[in-house]
């Protein structure tokens, strides 16, 4: 009994007396958990968030009919149907496109009939300058695209007369606003879904549905969608979905790589610092052998105090990892990142073997010495 | 003396400098690697997200309205404009010339087949194409370095084939092909039709309105239609720099700028300078920026950059404060021996100048060990991840030296000022 109550005097004195020390060591696995845990949290993270930024390129998945059903249109409530598939979360937006050749003073343009409100989604990167009504019962406004715009002299307010081809109807529409994206878009014409299904004839109906999705696993989902649906055939858009994956992999190659080499330098940072610390104590532990310790009670002794060193630091360290992992996020991707609870073990285990190996390894070169080759002096 | 000295701290003293400069060698091969990846990181995504494909279209400037859907047009009678096919190599002479990438030309046909109720787009094309440069170069493009992401099952077709076709998969499923097959299409030419057996090599997979077109070689094209020498457009993929408010300024018009802003917006990579260089050298036409690919790359890229900065700093600090921490232990392990120099009749100014030269020497000996180990880890990054070999930078050296210098001094700080207080009385009786 006595014995373990001089223990722990000897362990609380020792952090009492050497106050200055023992706040460097603890400062130094602070940094070090609060780096560990707050960079192992962002790369836990990064493919959800760096997924989200890849968004900006747009649809990455397209609904058309089969060859086979010969069909070239489909039901609007298909495309909702198929939305419902993925997780809501991970749908970013998706748009139902119908297609059709109308005719302006004997001029034939494209008209795309689309749902204004998915715009910012399906297509981020257009330019638009004007106005669009995003609201999808709205009537009688179109965007244009911006090299038709030019060459046929169009601009916001223009009135234009869409007149089928087919069937001959004629709606009269007004320019709001025009769109630029430097491809095939810039030369058609968009109109509100319900319009163009009026226009041509086509009640709730589309040629073509786009998504975007993040996430993993699109190929297993759209096999899964085409099993279900054998008239319809969703698949992912190359140039985009099979791009973003080898991106992704990457960047959190990359990211990996980097923070394993931010661990390592600052475990072994971490370790030197510990190891100091120890050195510096020969004369004590000299004298400590000379009155009678034993090896083993020298080993328990520097161990709980890596130990209590090391629970403490990585208590306050945790607490700055959590901001550390929220300004990253905050700063680059603007959004929170989630802490993962699975790091607090491995942190915490981690800092234990560290500092516990690193006052092991110079106590074992100190402990083999003479007490009194030490203890003379130099 | 005072040499003596120093040198008996790094003789004598030795084996209590070797965790220190252990520690600032760590410490600065770290800062190393980090510096050296983030500065490069904004130039290896740019090529990595190249896999994007094109982010310039090269049209001519007074081409008619085509009235496209799935890349059939449907004004076929319209008056075409065309890019001669012989300026196109003048593409890579252009000032950002190294930052193009790659490139190829676009002739496009409907053609009417049998089983088909609707016509089909056959587009001509470079497919990898040996091109000789106005300066004597030879540089191969075309469309297989521009659409990575195509799959082609069976043979790729041959610039100096005639004949020969890649078939859309969808397409090649609606009639039933596979390679090795013959298909006979109709392509309407000003009115009339004619007709082009083509040999399917291969069935292109592009997951796109790609996979329902057929594509022969840009001279098949050019025969069937008599078009020769003639191409409709031309897509360009080119390295980058995301757009600022500069080159948002000079999007609008280039010539409104002053002088001096319009020189640094055209000797930068942005893409509306390449653009507006790429019109320069072929005269009549309009280049136009691929916002999809282009704007999305600025973002990706700009993104990437500012989580390395991040990460970089994170590391900076993170070791900055390891060397700091593990200085002040140093000097608070020689509080005796500081003392003792006192009571010999040290002043406090040389006792501090004794450990700032210290200092100065292990910051500058971890440094240099921590710059080669740093190297070799930001070698292995850009080996595994991006599979290129290390750029040297000379910027990296001096400022990983200093770095590694200043935090040293720094770490020693708090150190130093106990040094000046402290009383050699105090020390010596075996207090602290």
């Amino acid at each position: 009994m006595r014995k373990s109550t001089m223990f722990i005097r000897m362990l609380v004195s020792s952090f009492q007396q050497r106050k200055s020390r023992m706040l460097i060591a603890l400062f130094a696995i602070i940094v070090g958990t609060a780096v560990i845990s707050g960079l192992l949290s962002v790369y836990y993270d990064i493919n959800i968030k760096m997924g989200m930024e890849f968004r900006s390129y747009g649809a990455n998945l397209i609904l058309t009919p089969t060859s086979e059903s010969g069909d070239k249109v489909f039901s609007v409530s298909t495309t909702q149907e198929i939305a419902g598939v993925f997780p809501q979360k991970d749908v970013v937006g998706y748009t139902s496109n119908l297609y059709g050749l109308v005719k302006i003073n004997s001029r034939r343009l494209v008209v795309v009939g689309t749902w204004f409100d998915q715009i910012s989604k399906i297509t981020p990167y257009w330019e638009i300058t004007g106005t669009m009504d995003t609201d999808r019962n709205a009537s009688g406004t179109v965007l244009v695209g911006k090299a038709l715009a030019e060459k046929l002299g169009y601009k916001i307010g223009t009135v234009l007369p869409l007149k089928d081809e087919v069937s001959g109807r004629e709606q009269k529409v007004s320019v709001t606003g025009t769109i630029s994206s430097g491809g095939t878009e810039d030369n058609q014409i968009f109109i509100n879904l319900a319009d163009a299904q009026k226009l041509f004839h086509q009640e709730g109906l589309a040629n073509a549905a786009y998504f975007s999705v993040t996430g993993e696993g699109l190929d297993a989902a759209a096999s899964a969608v085409n099993m279900k649906h054998p008239q319809m055939k969703l698949s992912p858009i190359k140039q985009i979905s099979g791009s973003e994956a080898v991106m992704l992999n990457k960047i959190s190659s990359l990211v990996y790589i980097v923070v394993v080499i931010i661990l390592l330098s600052t475990l072994l940072c971490v370790a030197t610092t510990m190891m100091t610390m120890v050195m510096e104590r020969k004369q004590e532990i000299a004298l400590k052998k000379v009155l009678g310790a034993q090896n083993k009670a020298l080993s328990l002794e520097f161990l709980s105090e890596a130990g209590v060193l090391a629970l403490a630091g990585t208590l306050a360290g945790l607490i700055f990892g959590y901001f550390l992992a929220q300004i990253i996020g905050q700063s680059v991707f603007h959004s929170a990142i989630t802490f993962r609870w699975a790091v607090v073990p491995l942190v915490t285990v981690t800092a234990l073997l560290v500092a516990g190996l690193a006052s092991l390894i110079p106590l074992r070169s100190v402990i083999g010495i003479e007490p009194a080759v030490v203890l003379k002096g130099e | 003396m005072f040499f003596r000295m120093l040198a008996k701290a790094f003789t004598v003293g030795f084996k209590g400098k070797i965790l220190l400069i252990v520690t600032i060698a760590f410490g600065a091969s770290l800062a190393t690697a980090m510096l050296n990846v983030s500065l490069d990181v904004g130039d290896q995504m740019n090529r990595e997200l190249k896999t994007y494909g094109a982010n310039l279209q090269v049209i001519p400037k007074m081409d008619a309205l085509p009235a496209e859907i799935d890349g059939v047009d449907f004004n076929p009678l319209a008056d075409r404009e065309f890019i001669d096919e012989q300026e196109l190599p003048k593409i890579k002479t252009i000032f950002w010339a190294y930052n193009i990438v790659a490139f190829t030309p676009y002739l496009e046909a409907s053609a009417n087949l049998d089983k088909m109720n609707h016509p089909v787009a056959v587009v001509g094309t470079w497919f990898n194409k040996d091109l000789d440069l106005p300066t004597g170069e030879q540089i191969n493009t075309g469309i297989r370095q521009l659409k990575t992401w195509w799959q082609v099952e069976g043979e790729w077709v041959k610039d100096d084939d005639s004949n020969t076709a890649l078939v859309g998969t969808a397409l090649a499923g609606k009639l039933g092909l596979s390679p090795g097959q013959i298909l006979e299409v109709n392509i309407e030419t000003g009115g009339v039709s004619k007709s082009l057996p083509l040999k399917v090599t291969g069935i292109l997979s592009g997951g796109g309105t790609d996979d329902d077109k057929i594509f022969v070689s840009l001279s098949t094209l050019q025969q069937t239609t008599g078009l020769a020498g003639k191409v409709g457009r031309v897509e360009v993929s080119a390295l980058t720099t995301p757009e600022n408010e500069l080159a948002r300024r000079a999007s609008l018009n280039p010539e409104r700028l002053s002088a001096k802003d319009y020189e640094t917006w055209y000797c930068t990579a942005y893409v509306s300078a390449i653009a507006y260089q790429i019109e320069k050298a072929l005269p009549g036409s309009e280049a136009k920026v691929i916002r999809q690919v282009a704007e999305s790359e600025g973002m990706i890229l700009t993104k990437i950059q500012l989580l390395m900065f991040i990460l970089t700093a994170a590391a900076l600090i993170s070791s900055g404060l390891g060397i700091s921490g593990l200085m002040t232990t140093k000097v608070l392990e020689r509080s005796k021996e500081i003392g003792l120099m006192k009571a010999l009749g040290a002043q406090s100014s040389e006792v501090l100048l004794l450990f700032v030269m210290e200092a100065v020497i292990s910051g500058i000996a971890g440094g240099l060990i921590g710059y080669g180990a740093g190297l070799g880890f930001a070698h292995i990054i850009d080996r595994t991840v991006f599979d290129t070999s290390l750029t040297f930078k000379g910027l990296v050296l001096p400022l990983v030296l200093l770095l590694s210098v200043l935090l040293t001094l720094a770490g020693s700080f708090s150190a130093m000022r106990m040094v000046i207080r402290l009383q050699p009385a105090n020390v010596m009786r075996g207090g602290r």
